[in-house]
């Protein structure tokens, strides 16, 4: 793991005081390497991670009734459970209200509003520590083997890293400040094709990341100085925490919002 | 358990203690168990649950009387492992069916008996031409009609059947079954379940037309459309005329990356409103999406807050 100094010596000051929870739940943006907490909690604390990838009820489930009958210590590393159903959540929460014995819990999540109040009392929340541009630019040259123009501007976690190292960096940046220099002035129809070199689901197979995309057109607004267009877009990307929101109709709405910005900025 | 299993123990009088049959042909399952019953001489008994005959089914008899139960939806028989567990010495000669409005999937009970349950699927239509001309003497073009009308339930089919024969019998006169299936369709007695009119919907709103709109709305209800597709129809149908309406090149498809299909659909629209309000259309069905996802608007009362804020 890179960084995430103080939240490491937290938990183990935690393992070592034999305090660490039964139920914990970890907070960190997509990208960073949250999921990879329970991990490190099971080497320290020499036990079995087992990951639950699959947030569907039964699995769920499945994981519950296994867990009273291990018999090492054992840490169940439920990941990205924003989108976990009510009915799963339900079923963590009797769990998470008596553990059985052998048993440890990490949930991972994006927004902390994305769970139960009553499943976040339950358990100590760990916020991910944002890295350092040293930080991804140690990883980037460990895990890639390479320098990324603009890592310092566009990314913020390693799996913004990863996301960079895939792309063509100057192509994407160039494409953004066409976006940014024409999409107040294209017409309508024109400007809503811009979603098409989008990515709005993950079984997209092409285009851009839009939280990627947003970012660098933040970065690309500051460079010019446009806070309206700022403004805008960074209100759109928090709006992206929010779980199940229709990726399409946001990014529409963006445009009709920047370009709505952009006529009253110059009226 | 496949139904041809099911069809050759009947045949070979060789029946298990426990079936489960599952599906909507409920008339078709209740033939077998009609057969079932005649093959085996044993009395069909229907039961609300396995517990109403658990003390009987545990007492010793005097009487080699031997029943098959027929239970529905029985929670208690798919909850209590215990009953499960005693299920093949409580029944002795008895048999038991249970009958499964739906499966669910995910409880242990279905993981259990998996291999057991018998699905009626509805009959092909070719079968269900010869069970309904069986019946009643129509046509095979009316058979085919009643049983489409029908959605391929027998069961219901049935149900029609038996006003045809009642009307036929009020009406004095030899006209012909064919000629009561037809008067009764064109009179609207002939129940037909309403049809999937989300396209029809969306269009309405596109042209304005409020009953219309309204109308097809709770057509929609009818069929449990889902209100965020609905939702989704409307914003893409809406941010396609949207699109070509505002597009003023010749080559509309090359500018919008709409397909033929969607500008055509689109261009049946256009004109009807104006471009801030087909802007104000996916405003507010975005608004609804967010709003719903946050749960800060109701699901149920979506559709009506767009309806009445794009209409009127």
């Amino acid at each position: 793991m890179i960084g995430q100094v103080h939240l490491l010596q937290f938990i183990d000051k935690l393992i070592a005081d034999g305090n660490f929870p039964r139920f914990s739940i970890v907070v960190g943006s997509p990208g960073s390497e949250r999921n990879k907490i329970a991990g490190y909690v099971a080497d320290k604390m020499s036990a079995i991670c087992a990951e639950v990838s699959d947030c569907k009820v039964d699995t769920v489930r499945d994981v519950i009734f296994n867990s009273y009958k291990v018999e090492v210590p054992t840490i169940y590393n439920i990941i990205d459970v924003d989108s976990m159903s009510l009915q799963a959540r339900n079923a963590m929460l009797k769990v998470t209200e008596e553990p059985p014995n052998k048993a440890y819990f990490v949930m991972t999540l994006d927004d902390i509003n994305n769970t139960l109040p009553t499943l976040k009392s339950r358990g100590i929340v760990f916020e991910m520590e944002p890295y350092s541009v040293d930080d991804l630019a140690r990883y980037c040259q460990k895990v890639h083997k390479m320098y990324i123009s603009g890592l310092s501007l566009f990314a913020d976690t390693p799996g913004d890293v990863d996301m960079l190292a895939s792309l063509d960096v100057l192509k994407f940046q160039s494409f953004v400040e066409k976006v940014a220099d024409n999409i107040a002035t294209a017409s309508g129809s024109n400007a809503f094709k811009i979603a098409q070199s989008i990515k709005m689901k993950d079984s997209d197979e092409t285009g851009y990341d839009l939280r990627m995309f947003w970012k660098v057109f933040c970065a690309v607004c500051k460079d010019k100085k446009w806070f309206n267009g700022l403004r805008i877009t960074s209100k759109f990307l928090s709006l992206l925490k929010v779980k199940a929101i229709n990726k399409a109709m946001l990014f529409d709405k963006w445009i009709l919002d920047i370009r709505e910005a952009w006529v009253d900025g110059n009226s | 358990m496949e139904i041809a299993e099911l069809k050759n123990q009947i045949q070979n009088k060789q029946l298990n203690s426990f079936y489960i049959f599952s599906g909507p042909e409920w008339k078709v399952q209740r033939l077998y168990l009609e057969q079932m019953a005649k093959v085996t001489d044993k009395e069909l008994v229907y039961v609300d649950s396995i517990v109403d005959i658990y003390s009987k089914l545990k007492a010793s008899s005097l009487v080699s009387k031997s029943y098959i139960y027929v239970v529905r939806d029985d929670k208690e028989l798919m909850q209590n492992e215990k009953i499960q567990f005693q299920l093949d010495s409580l029944l002795k000669n008895n048999i038991l069916v249970l009958l499964l409005t739906t499966v669910d999937k995910r409880l242990k009970f279905y993981k259990t008996y998996k291999d057991t349950i018998i699905e009626f699927e509805p009959l092909k239509q070719v079968v269900l031409r010869k069970y309904i001309q069986k019946e009643i003497a129509l046509s095979d073009a009316n058979a085919d009609k009643l049983a489409e009308i029908c959605e391929n339930d027998y069961g219901r089919c049935l149900l029609e059947i038996d006003k045809i024969n009642q009307y036929s019998k009020v009406f004095a006169g030899n006209y012909g079954a064919d000629n009561f299936f037809s008067m009764l369709l064109d009179n609207g007695a002939i129940y037909q379940p309403p049809k999937d009119a989300i396209f029809d919907f969306v269009d309405a709103i596109l042209d304005n037309e409020i009953n219309r709109s309204f109308d097809l709305y709770e057509q929609c209800l009818a069929v449990n459309e889902a209100v965020m597709v609905m939702l989704s129809v409307l914003y893409n149908n809406a941010r396609a005329v949207l699109q070509v309406q505002s597009c003023s090149s010749n080559d509309v498809a090359k500018v919008t990356g709409l397909t033929g299909w969607q500008i055509t659909n689109a261009k049946k629209h256009i004109g009807v409103f104006k471009n801030s309000e087909l802007v104000g259309i996916l405003d507010i069905c975005q608004e609804c999406q967010q709003g719903i996802v946050t749960g800060t608007m109701d699901e149920e009362f979506v559709m009506d807050y767009i309806l009445t804020n794009v209409l009127f």
